[in-house]
């Protein structure tokens, strides 16, 4: 039975075999494959996630569909039980909470544009923390935020997702699967929430009745 | 024949994920949107092995698991918990009502389909 994976490097220089590779250096090319390997199933994985996100939040046109999503993105994907969603209201001038996870409602019901981590995120339309935020004391309940990303649409602000908490069991700092899914919440999110809340304005004034039986906004002004 | 695995979770996004990342490895997916209906499918389908979330309406996954243990044609169908419970009490509970594994999400889908693989590949 042939052995020749056994043969040392020694064996070969004295046995006379001049081209027969290092045994080291083939489990180390080895190794780099496998991990190789296993950073691109990751890549892959991290891929369809962030396509599945983006798919999921234009499934629905209803409001309550879509923050539902936005939750379940934030709770499953990025991994935390402490976050809040807001919306700006139709002043526009404060953002309210349309849907939060483990904090106070009561204390986060209400946040100023431009004041604070969160309205600041939001009046600058930069994500916090990034490179762009602008200068801006935390609130005293903003003091254990980790990320906050406005949701802007064509320089529209819409609203905005705080996070506070990340689970414990995860990597503590953000990784760059969490930028990327933020990115996606920033854009698809945005656009998802607009979506929604035109559409219940539609329904609310009567013009979009059509709509359940698949005529679509295109009846709006017949 | 293929292989069949119950998902369980009520999250339609966890539901989602799971199919895309276990589509590609051959098996037959199918899928419970709360422990009440996850027993009623274990019974009905007998899945090979069960993915069970733990936090969900109706009945959680510990009582799910102990059910589907107590009925004689699924006492043995391995079953991983997957949770955001990542307290020793969860865990714990979690394996006293008989899983064979508990994860603990967020995870990719890689993670999950070689736990997959080490139960189902090994018989």
């Amino acid at each position: 039975m042939s052995r020749d994976h056994d043969i040392t490097p020694r064996d070969a220089a004295t046995s006379g075999a001049e081209t027969l590779p290092e045994a080291s250096p083939s489990k180390t090319r080895l190794q780099e494959i496998v991990e190789r390997l296993e950073t691109l199933e990751r890549q892959n994985a991290a891929l369809k996630s962030l396509c599945l996100a983006a798919h999921q939040l234009h499934e629905s046109l209803r409001h309550d569909s879509v923050v539902a999503t936005i939750h379940e993105i934030i709770a499953n994907l990025v991994g935390s039980e402490e976050f809040a969603i807001y919306e700006v209201a139709r002043d526009g001038s404060t953002l309210q909470l349309v849907a939060s996870m483990g904090i106070d409602q009561a204390r986060f019901a209400l946040r100023r544009l431009n004041e604070g981590l969160i309205g600041t995120a939001v009046g600058a339309g930069s994500a916090f923390p990034s490179g762009d935020f602008p200068h801006q004391a935390a609130l005293a309940d903003e003091r254990e935020l980790t990320a906050c990303i406005p949701l802007i649409l064509d320089e529209i602000p819409i609203g905005a997702i705080a996070i506070f908490r990340l689970l414990p069991q995860r990597t503590p700092h953000l990784t760059e699967f969490d930028r990327d899914l933020f990115e996606v919440l920033a854009r698809h999110g945005a656009a998802a929430l607009f979506a929604s809340r035109a559409s219940a304005r539609l329904d609310e004034s009567g013009a979009c009745a059509c709509r359940a039986d698949g005529l679509g906004v295109l009846d709006a002004g017949a | 024949m293929k292989k069949k695995i119950l998902l369980v979770d009520d999250a339609n996004m966890v539901l989602k994920i799971e199919q895309l990342m276990l589509r590609e490895s051959g098996y037959e997916l199918l899928t419970a949107r709360n422990g009440a209906e996850a027993v009623e499918t274990a019974r009905d389908a007998r899945p090979d092995l069960i993915v069970l979330d733990v936090v969900m309406p109706e009945m959680d996954g510990i009582e799910a698991c102990r059910r589907i243990r107590s009925m004689p044609e699924t006492a043995r169908t391995p079953i991983i918990m997957v949770s955001t419970r990542f307290e020793k009490i969860n865990i714990e509970a979690g394996l006293a009502a008989g899983c064979n594994e508990y994860m603990t999400k967020p995870f990719l889908g890689p993670e999950l389909v070689e736990k997959l693989k080490s139960y189902l590949d090994e018989e």
